[in-house]
């Protein structure tokens, strides 16, 4: 059991700083209640029309960039466990696959992929 | 649970995903429903791989997976030039090219 | 942990690789460079300059990775790493990936003026096909069912981008659409295929599968069927062949081309080799499978070329019968058999692009000739890309002494060959259905040359284009390698009759297994 201890005190102090800090705002910040506030935030906008509705194509670019470069990185993962016993053979690899990468990544700056307009 | 619990949930995925890109109609369903064959592919794969004990079958989960990323690219771009075109995505509006 | 790595072995596939990699770099920084104007460079360069320099990058490269492959034929067996053979480089993978190599430099010397007549003339086209071109020859090699996959991904997406290139035309954008949603259904099918197969034997390894192989074991059966199934869909062998003639019609025409050739050698390259090697021991049962796959295909894909008024159309379901003729040769199963398939391949590549770059060269401005009718009295106005056309259906239809003539021949003679060695009489049934849809398949070869030589020009809808010097190098190219094949047909057969093409793969596929 001794070996869960430093984990359970991590708990305890992690829980009490959050509800340490949950407290002191509402009890020290200022408070103003009217009706605008109590609406549902959306990133500054007025919830003003239905959620359904389609997004700017612009968006496409985006999500399609994270998800290359975001799932490539699983690769990564099992190449960082193992990384000791491959040396410097890994690594000369692993340099290979990311400057492929990045070159993706130049391609796309530079053809304008990454411009919101 | 088993191993041939796992092999049960893929195969009913798997079908499920068969079943869907042929009765769909909305390309991006069927779309999904490709995604959803391929990963119960890897959860075949990966309980497999427990059932033989060796890494192989991890290891194509992890090719499978990024393969799936890039198709999701590719096909997404090639829905939105269909889209631009023409502003739908139900596959019987796709009908120029017939016999 | 320094793995055994052979890097001259795969020197062609970097070689394309490269290509893939640097290409679209190479076409951004130039187009900057235009734009800005900044250095003497800048101001110099021009547009056209650029597409050129491009081109000529993408087939010298092409060309030094043909010459590498063809430099190192007579070699033994190598592999990338001895300790996975993941790629093995034989020589089958050697005959594929030249055969591979000669369809893409024709095609992107085809395409220069073809995506410039269509209003595309974008650099992002030759690194799609270089990529392609990558999955095909790594589809060739692959030993593993991992490498199986990735190459036949690395394959076909690219090629879904490629039929999507025309992006303001909107055949295109459903040709790549259909395209997309079937090959990646297919794909899906081959993983759960590859995923079952894995299952039931426990390894990824075609030549470990092959001595895991229970024929009585439902969950190899099952596996090795869906593996064929998503085969069957990328030969576009009936019944799973109806994406073949809207894709091809869609697809700009020299992507038609590409696809209708490269895509069938490096997914027949890839089926021999799961076949002689990995499903070995499923040879009986899967034999009944291939004979009403072959069968069909010849059938369905002649009966239907005849009504077709569309020229890519028809020469789709062509090529779907092409298809049956090339599994004549799996069915086969033997050392003839296997050669002849491969044969048939090399010149079936020439005669298709052939074909399919005289339908590019008379492309204006994005107007094509889709009907067979448009292509009346082609003799007058481009009497050359007449004759090609003319050579290249006699070839199709197997006329002697054009090459499509011995391609059927040797097909026929492995099936006979095997037939009479062990008496089976449904291998004469295989021969004797090859030869009668021959039969039926001149009514729709010949009448290509009925209408462009016997019908007045003047009721032809037909932009008013001229061939560029490139595209009429191609056509001759095309046109001396039906007529030189046909005229010594041994001497290529030769390229790999001295080989055991089987004993090769399988050595292949076992070179370091215990």
């Amino acid at each position: 059991m001794a070996e869960y201890a430093g984990l359970g005190l991590f708990l305890l102090l992690g829980s009490g700083l959050v509800a340490l800090f949950l407290v002191l705002t509402s009890v020290l910040g200022p408070k103003l209640r009217f009706a605008e506030k109590q609406e549902p935030f959306e990133c500054g906008e007025h919830p003003i029309v239905s959620p359904y509705q389609r997004f700017n194509v612009k968006f496409y670019m985006v999500a399609v960039s994270f998800i290359i470069f975001d799932v490539e990185m699983v690769f990564l993962y099992p190449w960082a466990v193992v990384f000791k016993g491959l040396a410097w053979y890994g690594f000369v690899g692993m340099l290979i696959f990311l400057s492929v990468l990045t070159i993706g990544l130049a391609y796309e700056w530079m053809k304008g992929g990454l411009d919101w307009n | 649970m088993g191993i041939w619990d796992y092999q049960v949930v893929a195969a009913i995925l798997f079908m499920i995903g068969v079943l869907g890109v042929l009765t769909r109609r909305n390309i991006i369903v069927m779309f999904m429903c490709i995604e959803l064959m391929l990963n119960a592919a890897n959860l075949s794969l990966i309980s497999f791989s427990r059932l033989w004990g060796n890494l192989d079958g991890q290891i194509f989960v992890f090719m499978v997976i990024v393969v799936a990323a890039v198709e999701v690219a590719v096909g997404l771009a090639i829905m939105i030039s269909l889209v631009r075109n023409r502003d739908t995505v139900n596959i019987e509006d796709t009908s120029l090219l017939k016999w | 942990m320094m793995p055994n790595l052979d890097l001259s072995a795969i020197s062609p596939m970097i070689f394309v690789a490269v290509g893939a990699i640097l290409l679209p770099l190479l076409e951004v920084l130039l187009a900057r460079m235009i734009e800005r104007r900044r250095s003497w460079l800048g101001r110099t360069v021009n547009r056209e300059m650029a597409s050129t320099a491009i081109v000529i990058f993408t087939v010298l490269l092409l060309v030094l990775a043909l010459l590498r492959t063809v430099g190192t034929f007579d070699l033994p067996v190598a592999h990338f790493n001895l300790d996975h053979p993941m790629i093995a480089v034989d020589q089958l993978t050697r005959f594929l990936n030249a055969v591979l190599l000669i369809s893409a430099i024709l095609t992107v010397l085809v395409s220069s003026r073809y995506l410039a007549d269509i209003g595309m003339d974008h650099g992002e086209f030759y690194a799609l096909l270089l990529a392609s071109l990558l999955g095909m020859m790594l589809l060739g090699a692959a030993t593993d069912l991992i490498m199986l996959f990735l190459a036949l991904e690395l394959m076909s997406i690219p090629i879904y981008a490629l039929a999507g290139f025309q992006r303001s035309s909107l055949k295109s954008n459903e040709s790549a659409l259909k395209y997309f949603i079937i090959g990646s259904f297919a794909s899906a099918l081959l993983l759960y295929g590859c995923a079952l197969l894995y299952g039931a034997t426990g390894t990824v390894e075609l030549a470990e599968i092959a001595r895991g192989f229970d024929p009585e074991n439902p969950l190899t059966l099952l596996g090795a069927a869906l593996v064929l199934v998503g085969f069957a869909f990328k030969i576009a062998s009936v019944p799973f062949h109806q994406w073949a003639p809207d894709v091809y019609e869609g697809a700009p025409t020299t992507v038609t081309g590409f696809m209708a050739t490269a895509v069938k050698v490096a997914a027949f390259g890839a089926l021999i080799r799961v076949v002689a090697v990995g499903l070995q021991p499923g040879a009986e049962i899967m034999y009944g499978v291939f004979w009403w796959l072959a069968v069909l295909s010849m059938t369905v894909g002649n009966v239907m070329a005849i009504i077709q008024q569309n020229t890519k159309r028809m020469l789709a379901y062509s090529s779907v019968a092409h298809g049956g003729y090339m599994l004549v040769g799996i069915c086969v199963g033997t050392q003839s058999g296997y050669a002849g398939l491969l044969f048939y391949l090399l010149v079936y590549t020439f005669m298709t692009i052939g074909a399919f770059t005289v339908l590019a060269i008379l492309t204006r401005d994005g107007r094509e000739v889709s009907r067979i009718d448009d292509l009346a009295g082609l003799h007058e106005t481009h009497p050359f890309a007449a004759i090609v056309m003319t050579l290249c259906m006699f070839s199709l239809a197997g006329i002697p002494p054009l090459a499509g003539f011995w391609g059927k021949w040797y097909l026929l003679t492995g099936a006979v060959e095997r037939a009479t060695a062990i008496g089976d009489t449904s291998l004469i049934v295989l021969a004797v259905v090859l030869v009668m849809n021959s039969a039926i398949s001149l009514a729709y070869y010949l009448r290509l040359p009925v209408v462009m030589y016997m019908r007045e020009a003047r009721g032809a809808d037909r932009p008013d284009a001229t061939a560029g010097a490139l595209q009429t190098t191609v056509l001759w190219v095309c046109a001396l390698a039906i007529v030189l094949i046909g005229v010594v047909p041994g001497d290529f057969l030769i390229l790999f009759g001295d080989y055991d093409l089987i004993a090769s793969a399988r050595v292949a596929a076992s070179a370091v297994s215990p």
